[in-house]
């Protein structure tokens, strides 16, 4: 449940459902390139579909790059897919400045080609398919009363999975933040249905339905004006004092996946596949002598991960 | 597990009649639980988890008991979302069909035992006894579910 079903709105489609958000170096170390991933379609097969959402109607995904720390985007990555026979294709555009912000699918194509293959094209490396859903936590412990028994419950699940190896310089040179978005088209109007940037802040933070849409539609510019006061608040349950749940909240928000690209990836300096995010937030939001547990126990994804591109293992 | 949701898993364990019966029955005040002099219907609702962090998932907990003869069988889903979205998303492996073994009466109180006899669905930390409390006086009902008090309220 990184960001799993975790809206009523996200939950319409599941193709549209953001799981997970990545960026990281290959290999943690290779500075002169940069991976972007967003994974849809939780639990694969079993509740979610198998497929992209066709864009014939405007639908859209986007990773949305901010380089200046303004959380507006500086820089958009916009994936479109179109149904192919048997298949689908899919399609991914690159857009600066001002072009970036709107829902429009403005750009130039950095590469296009069958889903559920590698498509290289140039320096740019595009994969959009089934895998195995590197998400690992025991979401039944934290169900219940944060009993944790260390059961990887993603186990054996799947997701959809976009990702996109490109140079650094094309997602920037030093610190950016990224967040992904879909957008489906309501009422002849393209909305914002779901957005993620770093792992469980949605679902986590916000405690109403109507708060979790909200923050799906919204835009990480406006996070701290909006939100502050349930991530105080969650902190603040949890047995922080106020001055920490300030500071941490002003962490937290914007809910921007942030890294400095001229280091080796680490969450929280991006997130590799194979980060424990889930024991990082545990440390960070429960304060030191509590009684709650700062791990769930799960420490890995239940298959190794593949060093080679698209690096997510292959479907169950 | 193929795609479920709710209507297809009620059907699949066989226990969707009583269900429907409960949930079509005519409104009196707040009809949250039916019953005759043989039998018992209910239907219990919570979100989890229960404090600090946001409600994620609702179990749904219904059943039909036959009072007389202490026997029935009850169904529990843990569906994602909070009850007021009233979901229809199970998450995946959380189904399950409990085989009622007994019914005990005691005052307000409705205690029903029993038992999940398919142990292969059993998730670690998950037990196969389940032990619910209907409150009648309180419209509620508590169970432990992987070791973790869950308190439902009785709905149509």
């Amino acid at each position: 449940m990184a960001d799993h079903l975790d809206s009523p709105s996200a939950k319409i489609d599941e193709r549209i459902d953001i799981t997970d958000v990545y960026i990281f170096h290959p290999n943690r170390t290779n500075l002169d390139r940069t991976v972007l991933a967003v994974n849809v379609n939780p639990f694969a097969g079993k509740v979610g579909q198998t497929t992209f959402r066709p864009s014939d109607d405007g639908s859209i995904y986007e990773i949305k790059v901010d380089s200046n720390g303004d959380a507006l985007a500086d820089i958009a990555f916009r994936f479109t897919f179109a149904n192919s026979g048997n298949g689908q294709t899919v399609t991914v555009k690159r857009a600066t400045g001002g072009q970036s912000r709107g829902p429009e699918n403005l750009g130039t194509v950095l590469a296009t080609g069958t889903t559920g293959s590698v498509i290289t094209n140039g320096d740019v490396t595009l994969f959009a398919g089934l895998r195995d859903d590197p998400f690992f936590f025991d979401l039944m412990g934290f169900l219940h009363g944060l009993n944790f028994t260390g059961t990887d419950f993603f186990a054996g699940g799947n997701i959809t999975a976009i990702v996109l190896e490109v140079p650094t310089s094309m997602v920037g040179t030093g610190n950016v933040g990224i967040w992904a978005r879909t957008l489906i088209p309501e009422n002849g109007v393209l909305t914002q249905v779901d957005r993620m940037g770093r792992p469980a802040i949605n679902t986590v933070f916000n405690h109403t339905p109507q708060d979790k849409d909200a923050f799906n539609a919204g835009q990480p510019r406006s996070d701290v004006a909006q939100f502050t006061n349930n991530v105080v608040n969650t902190l603040l349950s949890l047995g922080n004092d106020q001055a920490t749940a300030q500071t941490l909240a002003g962490i937290l928000l914007p809910d921007l996946l942030t890294i400095d690209l001229t280091k080796p990836s680490a969450f929280l300096n991006g997130r590799n596949l194979d980060d424990d995010v889930i024991d990082a937030e545990l440390g960070v939001i429960i304060p030191a002598g509590s009684s709650l547990p700062k791990s769930d126990g799960v420490n890995a994804n239940d298959v190794a991960f593949s060093t080679n591109f698209p690096y997510m293992a292959t479907p169950h | 597990m193929d795609k479920i949701n709710r209507r297809d898993f009620l059907k699949l364990v066989g226990a969707g009649s009583g269900a429907v019966l409960a949930s079509t029955l005519p409104m009196s005040g707040m009809m949250n639980l039916f019953e005759t002099k043989d039998t018992m219907s209910f239907r219990g609702v919570a979100g989890v988890p229960s404090n600090i962090f946001p409600v994620y998932a609702s179990y749904l907990v219904e059943g039909s008991v036959n009072l007389a003869n202490k026997t029935g069988i009850m169904t529990r889903t843990l569906f994602a979302g909070a009850p007021s979205e009233n979901s229809t998303l199970a998450l995946p492996g959380t189904s399950r069909a409990i085989r009622v073994t007994n019914v005990v009466r005691e005052g307000p109180v409705t205690r029903i035992l029993g038992v999940i006899d398919d142990k292969s669905q059993l998730l670690p930390g998950e037990a196969d006894r389940v032990d619910i409390k209907i409150d009648q006086g309180h419209a509620t009902a508590e169970a432990i579910f992987f070791g973790s008090r869950v308190t439902m309220r009785l709905t149509s």
